[in-house]
This record gives structure tokens, sequence and C-alpha cells, in this order.
């Protein structure tokens, strides 16, 4: 009785996985890395945890977890609160949408549907900042984010690849 | 848990999506009224996870620091010349401060001047920085227990880097002058013109409000005006990079990129330091006379 209890206890932190794994990356984006690269601005880690569970387990990612996940990020940024919740369930509910366009196909597809998730976010990241404070913002920072994001994709999405296996097999 | 029939769960689901993205977009158009709840959220969320971004820092800074050990092993020949020319230099320098100092000192027993006294530095650790695209703050791990208070100066190693712009009990957010939403005052050093720092998202911020004919030129120093009651006069900012087509831009002295440390500056002058949500309505009120105050001392 104990063990089976212990069991499903197990299966329940297996199963919080993903949003731990995407809270830790809301974190990682606001330590300050002290690296050359990623001294302005460092890359849209969050974005990328959620694009690998709304592919491989958005069962195990609600819609609520992803909206609490951007209202974390803009309050440890002090951004505009609610901006990072809107575009991260903007992008959650776009790649919900071309789930089965992008499973099962080789790393170099999943990576360029990044890409594009990416650029989207940037965009209307973008686009949602400068209405906020109306006036156009410099777009140099967005863009590189942007390339930066999409550059250390691989190092992530391969560390989330591990969690998965290791934890999420039998949940 | 809420135990809801499949039919239940999946419309709940369906509705999720559109009830959450209302909720945050209206969270943007709320958040435009800068609510003073939301801002004690952020400062109460701030200091509970101080402790968790000091823990994480640690391993993050030994790992950054043994990176640039390895990279200095390549370069210390070239640094230790650079460095002993520079310290002949300096001694040089240090020489001609005494010597103003004591002059300085007797002028001012002269004048009966009573200079604005610092009344402390409180030095505090960068524990996170925004990295967003769009903001350019950080947050440091010294708050109103240390005394710290919203409006003070913040210093880099070389001058300014922003200032402070909220405080929790053991945290605080540090605006840097690069940051969409900052404006200091400044005074072109040489020329004595008033302009005002405005960050633009960019390395360099932007020299707004100069005066039509002004002679500013690429290099001349800016620092701190006073006025405005925000920052002590003459604290050196950065100097002039570029002028091009009207926009002058402007070279900050500390790197603001890689912040480890900053000196948080009690002047003493917090007490005329406006909430924030007050300041973009500037009205002739008694608050504006006190305000403009400090000016009058720094006129040369």
């Amino acid at each position: 009785m104990k063990l089976i209890l212990l069991q499903r206890d197990i299966g329940l932190i297996n199963r919080l996985m993903p949003m731990l794994t995407t809270m830790l990356c809301v974190i990682a984006s606001v330590v300050p890395a002290h690296l050359p690269a990623f001294t302005v601005v460092t890359p849209a880690f969050p974005l990328m945890a959620i694009y690998h569970w709304t592919l491989y387990r958005p069962d195990l990612l609600p819609f609520v977890a992803v909206f609490a996940v951007g209202l974390l990020l803009d309050m440890l940024t002090a951004a505009p609160l609610g901006v990072s919740s809107l575009v991260l369930l903007l992008a959650y509910a776009l790649v919900l949408g071309q789930r089965e366009h992008l499973l099962m196909r080789p790393f170099t597809v999943v990576w360029v549907g990044f890409l594009v998730l990416a650029a989207a976010a940037s965009a209307l990241q973008w686009v949602v900042v400068s209405l906020f404070y109306g006036m156009l913002i410099d777009v140099r920072a967005f863009l590189f984010q942007g390339v930066l994001t999409v550059a250390t994709y691989p190092v992530v999405s391969y560390l989330l690849v591990r969690v998965q296996r290791t934890l999420l097999m039998r949940a | 848990m809420l135990r809801l029939s499949m039919p239940m769960r999946a419309a709940a689901q369906r509705l999720a999506l559109p009830f959450l993205i209302i909720l945050s977009v209206a969270l943007i158009v709320l958040g435009k009224a800068d609510i003073l709840l939301i801002e004690r959220a952020r400062t109460d969320l701030n200091d509970a996870l101080a402790p968790v971004f000091e823990l994480i820092a640690q391993p993050v800074n030994v790992v950054a620091s043994g990176v640039r050990r390895f990279q200095d092993h390549f370069t210390v020949y070239e640094e230790n010349t650079r460095l002993r020319e520079e310290n002949a230099r300096l001694l040089q320098w240090q020489g001609v401060a005494q010597r103003l100092g004591t002059e300085n000192e007797e002028l001012r027993q002269m004048l009966h001047f009573t200079p604005q006294g610092v009344r402390g530095y409180i030095t505090g650790r960068v524990i996170a920085n925004s990295g967003g695209a769009f903001l350019r703050n950080v947050l440091v791990d010294v708050g109103e227990r240390q005394g710290v208070e919203r409006g003070q100066a913040a210093l880099g190693g070389e001058g300014v880097v922003g200032r402070v712009s909220e405080v929790g009990s053991r945290a605080a957010r540090v605006l840097l002058l690069t940051d969409l939403n900052s404006r200091v005052p400044v005074v072109l050093e040489d020329t004595r013109e008033r302009a005002v720092l405005a960050g633009d998202n960019t390395s360099r911020p932007r020299l707004l409000y100069l005066p039509e004919k002004s002679a500013v030129q690429v290099g001349d120093r800016v620092v701190t005006a006073g006025s405005g009651g925000i920052f002590p006069p003459g604290l050196p900012v950065g100097a002039v990079s570029s002028i091009d087509g009207g926009v002058v831009r402007v070279e900050p002295e500390s790197e603001l990129s890689r912040l480890e440390y900053v000196r948080i500056v009690d002047f003493g002058l917090s007490g005329s330091v406006l909430p924030q949500s007050a300041i973009p309505a500037p009205k002739p009120s008694r608050a504006g006379r006190r305000q403009a105050d400090p000016e009058i001392d720094t006129r040369p």
C-alpha cells in the first residue's frame, strides 16, 4: 500500500517536471551570467521550454501554467505585467495547432519550427511593447535576442530531452 | 483537484485559452496605470526570491570568474605593461588631486561653503538582471534593511549606472541609464549646458533638450546636474560618443552590461524625490519648487 502511494507520488513529481523545468528556465533567464555573449540580452529560455513541452507533452503543461510562467517572468524583470503571458500563450496555441507537422520529424525540422516561433514571438513582443510605451522601440535588441534564442535552442532542447527520457517514461 | 466530467474538462480547456489571453491583455492595460498593488506584489516576490537568486548566483559566479581567469592568462603580459603605465600616470594625478584638495578646502573655508555630504555608500551585489529585449534593470541584494531608498543614485566602478526604482526589505531594483524609462538630468562638464539623458533601449542613451546652438563635441564629459532632486550634482555619467544629425549619444562611464556590484549612494536627498507615479505630471506646486532647490547650489 505504502509502496503504491510512493510510486504515485513519484509519478506526480515526474508529471510536474514540465512545469518545474519551465520555471527553472524563467530563473535561468534572469540570473546574471557575466558571460560576454549574454550580457545585454539573455536567450528566451522559457519560450524554449514551452515549445519543447507543447510538442511532446502538452497534457502536462496546461494553459494556466503557461500564463503563470509569463506572469512570473514579467514580475521578475519588471516588465509590463501580462506581456510575457500573452506572448507565451499565443506561442503555445500556435505550436499546439502545428504539432502534427513537427512530431516524429528530424531535429532540423523541429529547430526550423522553433526559428519560426521565436521570430513570431519576438515580433509580437515588439508590437505589444511598442504599443504599451506608445513609441517605436529600437528593434535591434529584439533581433539579437531572437538570434541568440534560436542559436541556444539545441542545448536546452538536449537537456529537456534528457529530463523527459529519464523521468517521464512512466508518467 | 476539481473532478470534472470529460466533456466539461474539454470545454474548460477550450475556454481557458481565450479567457487567459483576455486576462493578459487586461493586465497590460491595467499596468499602464502604474498600479501600486502590482508594484508591491513585485517587490514582495523579489524579496522572497532574493535568497534563491543568491544561491544560484554563487556557482554561476565561480564559473564566470574561472572563465575570466583563464582568459586573463593570455593577456597578463600586456595587462601588466598597461597597468604600469597607468600607475605612473595616476601617481602624477594623485599629486595634483592632493594639491587641489587642500586648495579647495581653503577656498571653502573662506566662502563658508557647506558641501552636500554623502551619508554613506551601500554596496550590493547584482543577483538578477532583466536580460529581456526591452528592459534594462538589475536586482541587487540590498534593500530597506540596509537603508536603501527609492530614488537613490547607483554607481558602478566608474560612474552613475542608474537609480533605485523599487525597494523591498532585502532586495532593490536599479533602473539602468539605458532603460526606456530612464531620464537623468545632466550637464556637460565644460560648457555647463543642461540636458536630459534618456535611455532608448540601445547601449548608448541620448541627450535630449540640449540648447539649439549647442557647442557639444564628441568626447565631452557628462555629469549629473543635480536638478530634479534625484541625483546630487557632479557625479560622472559618461562621455559624448557621437553626434549625428541632432542625435547626441553618450557612452556611459561604467560598463552597464557587466555589472557585478553597485554602490548605492545616500546623499540625504531622497526626501525630495516624488513617487514615480507623480513624476510624469509636472505642476508648479510646492513639491516642484522644492525639487528645484539643489540646482541653486550647483551654479558655477
